[in-house]
This record gives structure tokens, C-alpha cells and sequence, in this order.
């Protein structure tokens, strides 16, 4: 499989519930190993995505493809791993039992073994603490039901992870976990991404948990793919750029471009510049002035500007971002309007699809 | 077929661990121990005799009863948990999850039958007043016994069908009365009325006619004997049904979102 190859690749991918839109021809994109972030407020879309993708619910249209293999309507792939909203499991059975009925499922060769690890990846075995005592972290025996809900997130994940799946879903699995059990698991993803080059899905909305993690990003918005972006990308994003006001900011955006070739221009949503050095460091006021003070446009305001990642995540989720400049590149190499274009059409008033490209 | 194995060996543990199966053992067991235990009563007046062949043949009915029960019970909890949402990610997925409810079920009658006539066998050796009928009268029960064993797998079949078709948080109320109503024949009978009560408002004799001509659908009265079929009719609507639940089950299941 190429390096640019994807572990799962959707297009067109629709989904209607008693005639509310989900889902809305959703193209994603996740890359062969990489970490993928799908965030988004309630109700985008990010779990029915999901579910569509492992099969748990048929789609009404488009495709779905699982490392080169298309999938139909309903179709699961057994190299996938799925947690999906609350975990599946049975409430009078204890957390071996449950993870046993899985590996029973999915036909493990050797289901005790294969348990036990899942337990211990999700720190859910029993372990000798740095004092040296034994402590049990999973009571053996205790029904699933009588647990904490964050208890029942990690043997939900122990559960997707069963069986070394090459690619992983997770819906929000940080829900409830300790902020310590947060950053194993968070690590965990970046370690199996890493060192077994397992694909892993996640959705979540704790953005700080994220963009620890991710390599990539794609942000839904009101059953939309609305953008799909690398964590390079996103930083490059959050570069330290400067603000600048201008009484033509068309003009200057032309002149920049003929004159700096170099620096990244957006014209902010309202009506200022961003303009970024690609270097990442803070482009040279004074040459950025001169050139355009020497095409007579008149600089009104320059102030230095770094927005960290999750504002910068915030304010894509919110429709923030600024207009693109010409020639921009998507985050896969290409074109943003080119074939599997990351944008999709926003969402129009109503929930209609809007006019934005394809 | 390696999906299917995996599937019915995961059901199969499912079971072993489920109290809708345990309890159905247990208190068939109690229920058949206590008829036999009676007769250990001390004799003022009343005297208990424990007939082997009609207890034997009063066991079929609450296998039957019990193997609805049990497997009502797997489907309400695998309803609860996502059972189905495991099973749709592994080899055959969803048709596997379905193959493997609808055969364990006749595992679960055979090993309640087996539980019931080794106790029967148990009792009748050592209880004073047992009363042991003759080879051939033995023989004569225990031919039903297939019968009975296909009806139970048919009952459980459709009660699972009814807990799929209505998939809501369920406890052992839903599952005792949906057994009482499948195995006494009492949804039949509703079924049965349904078609006949319109006419029943219009010529009382059209009514009868058309009870008459539907009768032979009902699966329990064929199987307790109010209908004079023989037991290869019994063994035809049983296979009918169970292919038809097996259908609906799958048709269910197939494009639901788990």
C-alpha cells in the first residue's frame, strides 16, 4: 500500500433519519497510519459518520471503503475496531466475561491472552503499584453494570482494540475516563499508530486531547465534511502571522502575491489580511509595509497575531475561517477544488445543501 | 463456516453465563424434583403417586416453556447490550448473529430434555411410591418427544422474532409472559380470533367454518392433540414456522442500524 494510500475513503457517503439529514455527501479521507481527528459541535454528524463507516448502519447513499475494499450497505470489516457511542456491552457479565464473548466472536486463536492484553492497554488489569502492593484495578467478578461510566469507556476501547485491528473508530472515548486514563489512552493511540501502524479514527470534542495526537483533522458541520486538514496544516495555521488593514485588501492580496510570492495571504472574514511566512516565523513588517506603501495602498493597522490550535480548531467548527487564498493546497497535496476535495458545500439556511463547491 | 462457529461458540459461552438459561434449568429441575418429592408426604389421607410416564410426558410442555424462556432471555439481553453490534463486526456478521440465536435454541431444549429425563429417571428409581409405566408405555411418551423438541425450537424462534421486532429495554416479566402466551398457544388462538371475529358479527356459522378451516395453522393444538393430525403434520408446521421466523428474523436484522 503507497504511503498517500487510504485506510478509509468514502465518497459521497449520505445518511437520513425519518428525513433529517445526518450525513450529507460526506468524502473523508484517512490516510494509511495516521491519527484522524473528526471534530465538530453536537449534532454534525461525527457518530452517524462513523457508524456508516463500521457498518452499523446502512447508508442511504454513497461508498464506503476499508483499506481498498468497498463495503456495502450495512457491511462490516473485520480489521476494524469500533467504539461507538456507548460501549457494547453486557451488563451482568464482568469485564473479562465481555471481552471474552468478543474474542469468541471474532474467532481469536487464543481469547484468554488476547483479553488480558486488551485489559492491560487500556490499564484495566491488575498491576503492582510503585509502592509494590498489588492493585486491582478491575475488580474480577464485579458485573459491568455496577461500574463508574468511565470504567466502562475503557473496557469499551479494550473491546474495539481486541484482535489488533489495522484500523480503530472511536467515538469519543475520552468520555468520563481520569484525566490519567485520558493521557494513556491518548498516548496509546499515538503508540499504536506509530509502532503497529494501525489507522485510528477518532472523534471527540476535547480538542486539547486531539491535537496531542492527530496527524490529521476533518471537521463536520451540520452533516458536512466541511474540511479536511493535516495537524502541519493546522499549525502552519497557527503560525505567528501578522493582521494588517488595508483600504484595498483585494489589491493587496494581488500585489502580495506578484511582489512576496513566498507568504501565505487570507483575507479574514472581516476584511483584514493575515499574512504568514512559511517558515513559521513572523514576516518582516517592514518589507511587507514598504512593498505596499510603494503600490500606494495604505496600511491602517499591523499588529502580530499566534492563535493556538484549538481556537484555530474552534473557529473552523464555527465557520470562522478565513477565505483561502489563491493557490492554497489541500492537506493530501492537491487542489482544494481538485477530484476528492476535502471541501464540501456548506451548509445552506435551512440545512439544505449550499452552494459551495463540490 | 468459520464465522458461524465463532459466532455460536460466543453465543454458546453468552448462554452459559446468562440467568434466563440458568434460571430455566434450575427451576425446571425444582419444578419436576418438587412433582416427584410429594410423595414423600407422610400418607394422612391424601396419597401422592408420582406417575412417571405423565410426568414425563408434563416435562415435554415445560421444556418447551423453559427453552422460550431461556432464549427470550439471551435476545433481551443481547437487545440491551448491542449483542447484534458485536456480531455485526466479525465474519458473516449479521447473518451469523442470527444463525447462531435460531441454533442454539434447539441445543437448549435437548440439554433441558436431557436435564429433565435424568431426573425423571432418578426419581422414579428412588422414590417409595413412584409409579414406572412399562417399556412400551415409555416408548409411546418418549416418541413425542421430537415433536416437542422441534416445537420448543419453534417458540423460542418466534419469541426471539417478537423481542427483535420490538426492541426496547425488557425484563423477565416480558419474557415470562411472552413464554406463557407462544407456549400455551394463546397468540395462536388470538391470531385465530382475529380472522373470525368480523365474520362472527355476520353468521355465527360462517365464523365457525372459517375457525374450523384456519385451525390446522395452530401449531400447539396440533401438538397437544386437539386436532387429528399425525405427528408428521405436527413436525411439517413446526419446520414452517421456524423457516418463517428464521425469514423475519433475518429480514430484521439485516439493514437495522445496531
Amino acid at each position: 500500500m503507497s504511503v498517500n494510500a487510504c485506510a478509509i475513503e468514502t465518497s459521497g457517503l449520505s445518511k437520513s433519519f425519518r428525513g433529517v439529514r445526518a450525513v450529507a455527501d460526506v468524502g473523508l479521507h484517512v490516510p494509511v497510519g495516521a491519527v484522524y481527528g473528526l471534530v465538530g459541535k453536537n449534532g454534525a454528524g461525527k457518530s452517524t459518520l462513523l457508524k456508516l463507516v463500521s457498518g452499523l448502519t446502512p447508508q442511504d447513499a454513497g461508498a464506503v471503503s476499508v483499506l481498498g475494499r468497498e463495503l456495502r450497505p450495512g457491511q462490516a470489516d473485520s480489521r476494524l475496531g469500533v467504539l461507538v457511542e456507548a460501549p457494547a456491552v453486557y451488563g451482568r457479565l464482568d469485564a473479562f466475561e465481555n471481552l471474552m464473548n468478543r474474542a469468541l466472536v471474532l474467532g481469536l486463536p487464543n481469547p484468554r491472552e488476547a483479553c488480558r492484553e486488551a485489559l492491560e492497554l487500556v490499564g484495566l488489569d491488575a498491576r503492582t503499584a510503585g509502592d509494590g502492593r498489588r492493585r486491582v484495578l478491575w475488580p474480577r467478578g464485579a458485573y459491568v453494570d455496577d461500574l463508574s461510566t468511565g470504567l466502562r469507556q475503557r473496557l469499551g476501547v479494550a473491546l474495539a482494540l481486541l484482535g489488533s485491528p489495522e484500523v480503530l473508530l472511536l467515538d469519543e472515548p475520552f468520555n468520563g475516563i481520569d484525566p490519567t486514563g485520558a493521557a494513556s489512552l491518548r498516548d496509546l493511540l499515538a503508540r499504536l499508530s506509530r509502532e503497529r501502524g494501525v489507522t485510528v479514527l477518532v472523534s471527540s470534542h476535547v480538542l486539547a486531547h486531539l491535537e496531542r495526537v492527530c496527524t490529521h483533522f476533518g471537521v463536520m458541520r451540520g452533516g458536512f465534511l466541511v474540511r479536511e486538514l493535516t495537524a502541519e496544516g493546522l499549525s502552519d495555521a497557527c503560525a505567528v502571522h501578522l493582521v494588517l488593514r488595508v483600504d484595498t485588501p483585494e489589491r493587496a492580496v494581488a500585489v502580495l502575491a506578484e511582489e512576496l510570492p513566498g507568504l501565505t495571504v487570507r483575507v479574514l472574514p472581516d476584511g483584514a489580511l493575515s499574512v504568514a511566512a512559511p517558515s513559521g516565523d513572523e514576516p518582516d513588517r517592514r518589507v511587507l509595509s514598504q512593498t505596499l506603501l510603494g503600490a500606494g495602498i495604505a496600511v491602517t493597522e499591523l499588529s502580530a497575531s499566534q492563535p493556538d490550535v484549538e481556537a484555530e480548531l474552534v473557529r473552523i467548527i464555527d465557520g470562522r475561517e478565513p477565505s483561502r487564498s489563491a493557490g492554497e493546497k489541500n492537506v493530501w497535496g492537491g487542489d482544494v477544488s481538485g477530484p476528492g476535495g476535502a471541501r464540501a458545500p456548506e451548509p445552506g439556511p435551512g440545512g439544505a445543501p449550499g452552494p459551495g463547491r463540490g | 463456516m468459520t464465522g458461524l462457529a465463532n459466532q455460536l461458540r460466543a453465543g454458546l459461552y453468552l448462554l452459559l453465563h446468562d440467568a434466563y438459561f440458568k434460571g430455566a434449568t434450575v427451576v425446571l429441575a425444582m419444578w419436576l424434583s418438587a412433582y416427584g418429592l410429594l410423595t414423600l408426604l407422610p400418607d394422612d389421607g391424601v396419597t401422592f403417586a408420582f406417575s412417571l410416564g405423565s410426568t414425563f410426558a408434563l416435562s415435554f410442555r415445560l421444556v418447551a416453556f423453559f427453552t422460550c424462556f431461556a432464549m427470550m432471555g439471551l435476545a433481551v439481553h443481547d437487545t440491551a447490550a448491542g449483542g447484534m453490534r458485536a456480531a455485526a463486526l466479525a465474519g458473516r456478521g449479521r447473518a451469523g448473529y442470527v444463525a447462531s440465536r435460531m441454533l442454539l435454541a434447539p441445543l437448549v431444549a435437548v440439554v433441558l430434555a436431557a436435564v429433565a429425563t435424568v431426573l425423571l429417571a432418578v426419581m422414579g428409581a428412588m422414590l417409595p411410591r413412584a409409579l414406572v409405566p412399562g417399556p412400551s408405555a415409555v416408548a409411546e411418551v418418549a416418541s413425542q418427544l421430537p415433536a416437542y423438541l422441534l416445537a420448543s425450537w419453534t417458540y423460542a424462534a418466534v419469541g426471539m422474532v417478537l423481542v427483535w421486532a420490538f426492541p426496547r429495554e425488557r425484563g423477565i416479566g416480558t419474557v415470562l409472559l411472552g413464554s406463557v402466551v407462544l407456549v400455551t398457544g394463546l397468540l395462536e388462538t388470538a391470531v385465530l380470533m382475529a380472522f373470525v371475529i368480523v365474520p362472527l358479527a355476520f353468521s355465527p356459522e360462517l365464523a365457525w367454518d372459517l375457525f374450523s378451516a384456519l385451525q390446522p395453522a395452530s401449531l400447539s393444538m396440533a401438538l397437544q392433540g386437539s386436532l387429528e393430525v399425525g405427528s408428521g403434520y405436527v413436525v411439517l408446521l413446526a419446520v414452517v414456522y421456524l423457516g418463517v421466523a428464521w425469514l423475519l428474523a433475518w429480514r430484521l436484522w439485516a439493514r437495522r442500524a445496531v
